[in-house]
């Protein structure tokens, strides 16, 4: 609200804001605290006389200017619109709320949409800095991350992305300060920071040189975490953080501003490859980001990329084959997830308040009835056809500004409970915010609003002949004909695809909610463990770690089993290699398909409950002696062994790169049922189980802990065993299987809601657009109806009637909003699971829905139609 | 009376009187002015800076900084000038030739 209020103040007070902004932003926000202390009431009162002292200094600053400038008739009709619109306001109240609700939705998700996706971000020249990454060479998608070897050669060979650096995500452990906590860092090959373009703010950043063989750990970190452990001092320069047990110098700390790639992250790092890791090119974990060179252009560098992987591909078919390199803007990279989710939010919003401005045109051409008299008077005594239109168009603009107006305060409104209702970890959400781009942008749908409602009525009553219109009885003077019918329909028809669009996202959700995630989510109490610093260097200390805790936890008053896994399921996809089948190699110069694989302790299927369909489980003596086992899910069994490639039991596999095992070999003993692995939306369900024993190399863990009680109420205690087994560990993502549920179910959920609100408040303003059509047709033919009772029709008969007439008009609505859904939907494909856009069953759903509301919107006046008493209108004429 | 018309407005006396006796920054202002007047007088921040503007123009008040650790206050405080603590007099004067005439009046009770 304060930064809504200091913007109007540049806005609106110019001569007082240039030397006073700030301080009376302060004193406001001051203000309004004393205010929210006394309660709600006290500070939307304090709100309340705060605009309205605003808008008065506003007016009298500006209007000796505003008079200047001005042509006079045009001020003159302004006065007389807010003369007319005071005059009447039970109408204007009415339409004012209106158009502010509708304002102000636009608003809100326009903020969002300016500070996610239109906003340059805040580095240096963002428009020059492009992601690069591994895609498939049939569609470009299916983007990945590259190895560092081919970033290397792709890094030594560009001439138009310099300067470049490969980057990727990681959370270590800071020991040493309390606690232990997680961190999330970048390091990266090449210096990220030197590639965004920002200085930082303290010290400086790393270069080529701390990334040699030897030098010594160096780290940037973030501003916030220079406030919370060296509460900004610049001695934290040099001083030694120990981040996953090795200690690392802060050599510079980045400005307040500077959040990249997101705001979560607390350090910038060079990553320190050795000679084998800097060449391998199996182990995909790099992402690209360079900036173009002076001069270069985007299809430069992306034609540029296209010839350095053929040259790669045919160097390495194995690593490359079917692989090319994309090359996307930074800024489309961050938020391509949720983009479309924000543009078919907009859109949504855009149609409601399109059908709130045809229940407003509809409202001021039932209020033109009264005023054909007045029109055509002024047009009587010389006002010209295009001067008339221009009063009509400036009272509706009029409406339409101070709609607005009203609007960007119930906007910002909106956007703080969007913020809170959009799902967790959309990009830049933070940077959401009402600036001048989005009071521009309400100010034009303000005017748009305006035009779009007014110009109908405007128009109409212009037309007319002003002698034919004095002659006219005031009560039927206008609103005949089709305009009123076709404003129905036309609402009708938008409500009917934003129906159509949140019955897809419905059926969406549930099917997802009724998606088997293979595994049982009941009381399940899941955390992570990363294992780091010297005392972990060797695999039997981690073994032996990992089983010691899940042995305690099995212990806990109340605990069923216990286990632990590399990754929870639905949590995320998380690690994969190539599965390479030892009887069967790939054939030379393509590239075997790659798959998730879960490093697990031998009790987890049981701990999990997910089902064996055959074979056998792993066990505790599985690759002590003779070669090692591993359990595969049953799409890897149908993705791999068909029909006619004989029993994936007894098979042996290996994973990775001949020249990059993860493990020597290992013979397959058992298939267990699919679990979803990323999402229960997602397809995911590819895994290949080995213990820990045949992956000892693995340090993260999620231990999963199964109770007869509450989950929640383990935590503590399994939070001390793990601080008994070891002090220096910390742990993260402690919560119930349930959540890790809900926050994978979160986007959808959040889009189907916002969706289905939407949706609901155009049906209601589509009902109300018909039933003022049908009360208005009935109020002008009440004469009719008498005199048709008076002649013997039954009531049924004259409701019959209203109903037939209103509803064809709304079957029309309805049949164009089914082609409009089939059509639109197409645009939401991506956000649905299961269901086609253009789903039959949906369609006829939310016509049938609509069908009935507008029904019922008829049936209401045609009621009141037989309560016309035949003698007193017959008595009236 | 250095541009501003007479009589003062309210807001515009209100924070000549706050201002005679310390100096003050805006939102301190008009704490003052409510508790004086027991609320009967709630400058908005728009009012008052409406005002400041208009009296710092017309030298009756000037800009001192603020001093420093007062928190999230306004970075300025503000100083009765001598012309304005002469505009405040003047105004309190026609105020007191007022009551004094509707005492004449018998509108007010006489002084015991």
């Amino acid at each position: 609200m304060i930064r809504v209020y200091r913007l109007l103040v540049r806005l609106l007070l110019p001569g007082v804001a240039a030397r006073h902004a700030d301080d009376m932003a302060e004193t406001a926000a001051r203000l309004a605290a004393d205010a929210r202390a006394a309660g709600s009431v006290a500070l939307a009162r304090y709100w309340l006389s705060e605009w309205r002292a605003l808008a008065r200094l506003a007016w009298s600053e500006r209007s000796p200017r505003t008079a200047g400038f001005m042509p006079s008739h045009l001020a003159r009709d302004v006065r007389y619109s807010l003369r007319l619109l005071v005059r009447t306001p039970g109408v204007s109240g009415v339409a004012l709320l209106t158009i502010a609700l509708g304002i102000g939705a636009n608003t809100a998700i326009f903020s969002i949409i300016n500070g996610v996706l239109l906003r340059p971000l805040p580095l240096a020249d963002p428009d020059r800095l492009l992601v690069v990454q591994h895609a498939s060479m049939s569609d470009r998608t299916q983007l990945g991350s590259l190895s560092p070897g081919n970033f290397f050669d792709v890094q030594r060979a560009s001439r138009l992305l310099q300067p470049m650096a490969g980057c990727s995500g990681a959370t270590v452990t800071l020991t040493g300060r309390g606690d232990p906590e997680r961190l999330q860092g970048i390091v990266s090959s090449g210096s990220v920071l030197e590639v965004t373009g920002v200085q930082p703010a303290i010290g400086r950043i790393f270069t080529g040189a701390d990334q040699t063989a030897g030098s010594p750990r160096v780290a940037v970190i973030s501003h916030r975490l220079w406030q919370r452990l060296f509460a900004g001092s610049k001695d934290a320069l040099g001083q030694a953080l120990t981040l996953g047990g090795v200690p690392v110098t802060v050599i510079g700390v980045m400005p307040a501003a500077f959040a990249f790639p997101d705001p979560t992250v607390d350090f910038w790092a060079p990553e320190l490859l050795t000679p084998p890791q800097r060449a391998s090119r199996t182990e995909y974990y790099l992402t690209i980001l360079g900036r173009l060179a002076p001069g270069a252009t985007a299809g430069a560098a992306r034609a540029e990329l296209d010839t350095i992987m053929a040259g790669l591909r045919s160097a390495f078919p194995q690593a490359n084959g079917g692989v090319v390199l994309e090359a996307t803007p930074l800024s489309e990279a961050l938020v391509s997830d949720v983009t479309q989710l924000l543009w078919v939010l907009m859109a949504s919003v855009g149609c409601v308040l399109l059908i709130a401005c045809a229940n407003l045109a509809n409202l001021l051409l039932a209020k033109a009835a009264g005023r054909g008299r007045e029109i055509a008077i002024r047009q009587a005594i010389g006002a010209d056809r295009g001067r008339v239109i221009r009063q009509l168009l400036v009272e509706s603009l009029v409406l339409g500004l101070a709609g607005g107006a009203a609007g960007i305060a119930i906007g910002s409104v909106f956007l703080d409970a969007l913020v809170a209702w959009l799902p967790a970890g959309i990009p830049r959400i933070a940077e959401a915010s009402i600036d001048l781009r989005v009071l521009l942008f309400t100010v034009v749908v303000s005017v748009a609003t305006g035009l779009v409602f007014g110009i109908t009525p405007a128009v109409q009553l212009a037309r007319k002949a002003p002698a034919s219109a004095l002659r006219e009885d005031p009560r039927t003077a206008t609103g005949r004909g089709p305009l009123r019918a076709v404003l129905v329909a036309a609402e009708l028809a938008l409500a009917l695809v934003l129906l159509a669009g949140a019955g897809l996202l419905i059926r969406s959700f549930a099917l997802m909610q009724r998606v088997d995630p293979g595994f049982s989510t009941d009381r399940l109490l899941t955390f992570q463990v990363r294992m780091e610093g010297p005392s972990y260097a060797q695999a039997p200390a981690r073994i032996a770690f990992v089983n010691a805790v899940v042995e305690r936890l099995k212990t806990l008053p109340g605990v069923i089993d216990a286990a632990a896994g590399s990754n929870a399921p639905i949590a995320g996809r998380g690690t994969g290699a190539w599965l390479n089948i030892l009887a069967r190699p790939w054939p030379a110069g393509t590239t075997p398909p790659g798959v998730p694989y879960r490093v697990i302790t031998p009790g987890y299927f049981k701990a999990m409950q997910i089902p064996l369909l055959r074979g056998r489980l792993l066990t505790e003596s599985d690759g002590l002696t003779g070669t090692p086992s591993v359990v595969i899910s049953e799409s890897v069994a149908r993705r791999f062994w068909g029909p006619d490639a004989g029993d994936p039991i007894g098979a042996e596999i290996y994973m990775g790169a001949p020249d990059n095992k993860l493990f020597e070999r290992a013979t397959i003993v058992g298939i267990v049922k699919d679990v979803k692995l990323a999402g229960l939306g997602s397809p995911l369900t590819d895994a290949v189980y080995g213990l820990n024993t045949l992956m000892p190399w693995w340090r993260s863990f999620t231990f999963a802990v199964r109770t007869s009680g509450d989950p929640a109420a383990l935590a503590p205690a399994a939070r001390q065993i793990v601080r008994t087994a070891d002090p220096r560990l910390a742990i993260t993502a402690l919560q119930a299987m349930t959540d890790i549920v809900n926050t994978s179910l979160a986007p959808a959920r959040a889009s189907m809601r916002l969706l289905t609100l939407f949706a609901a408040v155009a049906v209601l303003m589509a009902a109300v657009g018909v039933f003022g059509v049908m009360s208005y047709t009935v109020n002008l033919r009440a004469r009719e109806m008498g005199i048709r009772m008076a002649l013997g029709a039954r009531p049924s008969e004259v409701r019959r009637m209203v109903v037939v007439d209103g509803m064809r008009h709304a079957l029309i609505g309805v049949a164009l909003g089914v082609g409009g859904a089939v059509w639109v939907t197409r645009a939401m494909a991506s956000l649905l699971y299961e269901v086609k856009p253009g789903d039959p069953a949906t369609l006829a759903a939310a016509a049938g829905l609509l069908i009935v509301t507008a029904a019922i919107a008829c049936y209401l006046p045609a009621r009141r139609a037989t309560r016309v008493d035949p003698l007193i209108v017959l008595r009236t004429e | 009376m250095a541009g501003l018309p007479s009589p003062l407005t309210t807001p515009v006396f209100q924070i000549l009187l706050s201002l005679a006796d310390a100096d003050r920054h805006g939102y301190a202002v008009i704490q003052d002015v409510a508790a004086r007047t027991q609320g009967e007088v709630r400058l908005t921040a728009s009012t008052l800076y409406a005002a400041i503007k208009r009296l710092l123009e017309a030298r009756l008040i000037q800009e001192v900084e603020a001093p420093a650790g007062t928190g999230g206050a306004p970075r300025r405080c503000y100083r009765l000038t001598r012309e304005g603590r002469r505009a405040a007099r003047e105004e309190a004067e026609r105020m007191a030739r007022a009551v004094a005439m509707a005492r004449d009046k018998r509108l007010l009770p006489r002084k015991a």
